[in-house]
């Protein structure tokens, strides 16, 4: 049985990687399932951290917004700087 | 325009690493137009502003480059890149990337949970914690709070251009360290919204 702390760690280390330490066993992905359906301070976390990246994921996408013509700009600076000496 | 996210197994070939070397014009043009805008969009996502992160993608490649001799193909020119961005950004901010083996965010934890492991001090009301999330400000308030590592490690995976074992190498850690340095910087974010006062 997994106790909320363990499933706090569980879902705030997830990386969306394979990673072989990291595989859960079917039984233990069973479990968080099923102790997010019963325990609602959980769900609530779980709820915060879908926020929380989909909070930075708008903040990164506002910051790069009239980003295109600069990266251009950019872009052109670095080919110059990084070309081979005529 | 290539794909942002492909791979870019393409340019990790023998034949065009020597012509970047050699720093033929259409090489260079094509590697620098695919990777620029990520590196860029990562810059800020780190928090520096637009000069600074300008410099700081110029002072990337120009190093990617001079060092490219060194690179032995084995990882993508992508995830090269993006390690010296890494190394460059953290120099900028006189942070360490030293993987420390403890971090504040533990205890702070720890003090939320009872001995059996149940919630103690229970997570704040989902709705109160997106209105202060999007409240202007915060996050970014928040995010200037987090080590280099941690936030370099939460920027890249939210922001998704680079798969899990891109990030690993670029950070130069383990699957399992990014696991604790993703499970610092959620936590660290999430505490420090929850203590922010609603609008």
């Amino acid at each position: 049985m997994l106790s909320c702390k363990e499933v706090v760690e569980i879902l705030s280390s997830e990386t969306g990687g394979i990673d072989p330490h990291r595989q859960f066993s079917w039984m233990k992905r069973a479990g968080l399932r099923l102790h997010l359906m019963a325990c609602r301070h959980c769900a609530r976390y779980a709820r915060q951290l879908r926020v929380l990246g989909d909070g930075a994921r708008r903040l990164f996408e506002r910051q790069g917004l009239d980003s295109a013509e600069k990266i251009e700009r950019l872009e052109r600076q670095v080919i110059e700087k990084v070309k081979k000496p005529d | 325009m290539s794909d942002p996210r492909s791979s870019g197994s393409q340019f990790s070939s023998e034949e065009f690493l020597a012509r970047l070397i050699a720093r033929e014009h259409e090489a260079v043009t094509s590697v620098v137009r695919a990777y620029t805008g990520q590196l860029l969009r990562t810059a800020l996502g780190l928090g520096f502003d637009e000069p600074t992160g300008h410099e700081l993608v110029q002072s990337a490649w120009v190093t990617f480059f001079d060092v490219l001799h060194r690179f032995e193909a084995r990882s993508h020119v992508r995830t090269f890149l993006f390690g010296i961005l890494y190394n460059k950004a953290s120099e900028l901010r006189r942070d360490h990337k030293r993987f420390d083996s403890k971090d504040p965010v533990e205890e702070v934890l720890e003090s939320r949970f009872d001995s059996s492991g149940h919630w103690q001090v229970p997570p704040l009301d989902p709705e109160e914690f997106l209105m202060r999330v999007e409240t202007a400000g915060v996050l970014e308030k928040c995010l200037e709070g987090l080590p280099m590592n941690q936030r370099m490690a939460f920027t890249l995976r939210e922001v998704q251009e680079l798969e899990t074992a891109e990030v690993c190498q670029a950070l130069e850690i383990t699957g399992s360290n990014l696991g604790v340095l993703l499970y610092r910087a959620r936590n660290r974010l999430r505490e420090c919204i929850e203590r922010k006062r609603g609008r």
